[in-house]
């Protein structure tokens, strides 16, 4: 429901000297920050630091914002970002792992990603699932099945050709699959593909 | 066989043209691979929609915002965050809560006792102040304008925050008047929130007609928590212009 004019017209503010619609911008975007943040990272403790990040980034890269795109792309973009380097930092601080551990490839280091009191089993699964495929496939499935950004948008974001967003959505959905256990060797599909969700 | 691979992903969610639509059926028609993918995609798409948006720790932005306000932006060790400090104030002053919810009416007020108050409440035709915990009835009609500072005081309120309710704003208060709107405005304040208020941000549970920075505005307070059953945990009060529901401030404060 955020308005894009209503963005570009706090950003612009922002720049004049008017230090409240900052504070307004963040307000209206720190869910969708945090939450493109805890699904790609996996753990609310990283999602907190991610967030954090990326206001401060937002904060000091505001004045190269040109409009050139719509204010939600270049912020997904400085979240991104974030949550890369904080994967880069994971990557370089192997975490120890104690024995037993194997049972378990992505234990989470905080509570576990529950989300609200309708949380089932098979939500958690895939949040857990989620992490255990290819990071270039979690982004592009986040932005796009989690958060409906269009596949243009993705493909702006992440700054690659449209089709590859498309390969990745797809590939990046039968990784997800097979993480979570769907994929039954053999079992031919007895229904028609699902119906259309985001009809054009 | 070449499987067309870029098309499925639309052809998935819903949003292939006609005509791309039609290459994938013809595809899948003669190839067991690409039906099972189809199937597999489709599972994992709908798991991806049953993940719900959690709600953003409070404080998640507060170096930024610290930042961009020109203060210090990293805290010392040890020193207690200052929406603590609030929150500690509003756990001693919760007993007090309900009285000051009868004052919030009259922010900016210099000289305006909590009696008095209460006493220009029932003179204006005995409209109810609404507490924290209820859902929106009609909407007040406030002769005040808000600003920044009123604003904050609005917010931090509902924390048990007295002192800040209590600090003068001079010349905002055009009139202690406080009276109820009819159906027609508090639909228009309502299409206002439909309109602009960021979608995370739940039902309100108080609108005021008001002024803000000397335009006609509506203030709306919406109650955030965790979710999962649990209590707010925070009131933010959002400001939009009557005129064309623009955004022109906010307010947030923990409970």
């Amino acid at each position: 429901m955020t308005d894009p004019a209503e963005d570009e017209e706090l950003v612009r503010r922002f720049l004049a000297g008017d230090q409240h619609a900052f504070a307004i911008l963040v307000e209206r975007h720190q869910t969708r920050v945090f939450n493109v943040s805890l699904r790609v990272l996996g753990n609310p403790d990283d999602a907190r630091d991610a967030t954090q990040d990326t206001f401060l980034s937002m904060l000091r890269k505001l004045s190269q914002f040109r409009g050139d795109s719509a204010f939600t792309t270049w912020l997904h973009r400085v979240t991104v970002n974030s949550c890369y380097d904080i994967l880069r930092k994971r990557r370089r601080q192997p975490r120890l792992r104690l024995i037993g551990d194997e049972d378990d490839p992505m234990p989470e280091t905080g509570p576990p990603v529950a989300d609200h009191a309708d949380a089932t089993v098979g939500s958690i699964d895939v949040s857990r699932a989620l992490q255990e495929i290819p990071e270039e496939y979690r982004v592009t499935l986040v932005l796009a099945d989690v958060q409906d950004v269009a596949y243009e948008e993705i493909a702006r974001i992440l700054d690659v050709p449209i089709g590859t967003v498309k390969s990745r959505v797809h590939r990046g959905r039968i990784a997800l699959a097979r993480a979570m256990g769907l994929d039954m060797p053999g079992r031919e599909p007895t229904s028609a593909p699902p119906p259309s969700e985001r009809e054009s | 066989m070449t499987h067309p691979e870029e098309l499925l992903a639309g052809y998935v969610d819903g949003t292939s043209p006609a005509g791309e639509r039609a290459v994938v059926d013809a595809h899948l028609a003669e190839c067991l691979r690409c039906r099972r993918e189809v199937t597999l995609a489709g599972s994992a798409r709908s798991a991806l929609g049953s993940l719900a948006a959690m709600p953003a720790p409070s404080g998640v932005a507060e170096r930024a915002l610290a930042e961009a306000e020109g203060a210090q932006p990293h805290r010392q060790a040890g020193v207690t965050p200052r929406w603590y400090r609030i929150a500690g104030i509003a756990a001693a002053a919760a007993a007090a809560l309900l009285v000051v919810t009868l004052t919030l009416p009259h922010i900016g007020k210099s000289t305006t006792s909590i009696a008095d108050a209460a006493r220009t409440n029932e003179k204006a035709g005995g409209a109810t102040v609404p507490t924290t915990a209820q859902a929106p009835g009609a909407i007040e009609i406030q002769q005040v304008d808000y600003d920044n500072a009123s604003l904050s005081a609005l917010s931090g309120s509902y924390a048990g925050g007295a002192a800040a309710v209590s600090t003068p704003t001079p010349g905002t208060t055009m009139s202690t008047a406080v009276v109820t709107g009819t159906p027609a405005q508090t639909a228009k304040a309502l299409a206002c929130v439909a309109k602009s208020a960021p979608k995370e941000t739940g039902q309100p549970t108080r609108l005021i007609s008001a002024r803000f920075q000397g335009t006609p505005a509506y203030l709306v307070v919406f109650l955030e928590g965790p979710g999962a059953g649990q209590a707010p945990d925070s009131v933010v009060v959002w400001v939009f212009a009557a005129k064309d529901c623009a955004i022109l401030s906010f307010s947030n404060a923990r409970l």
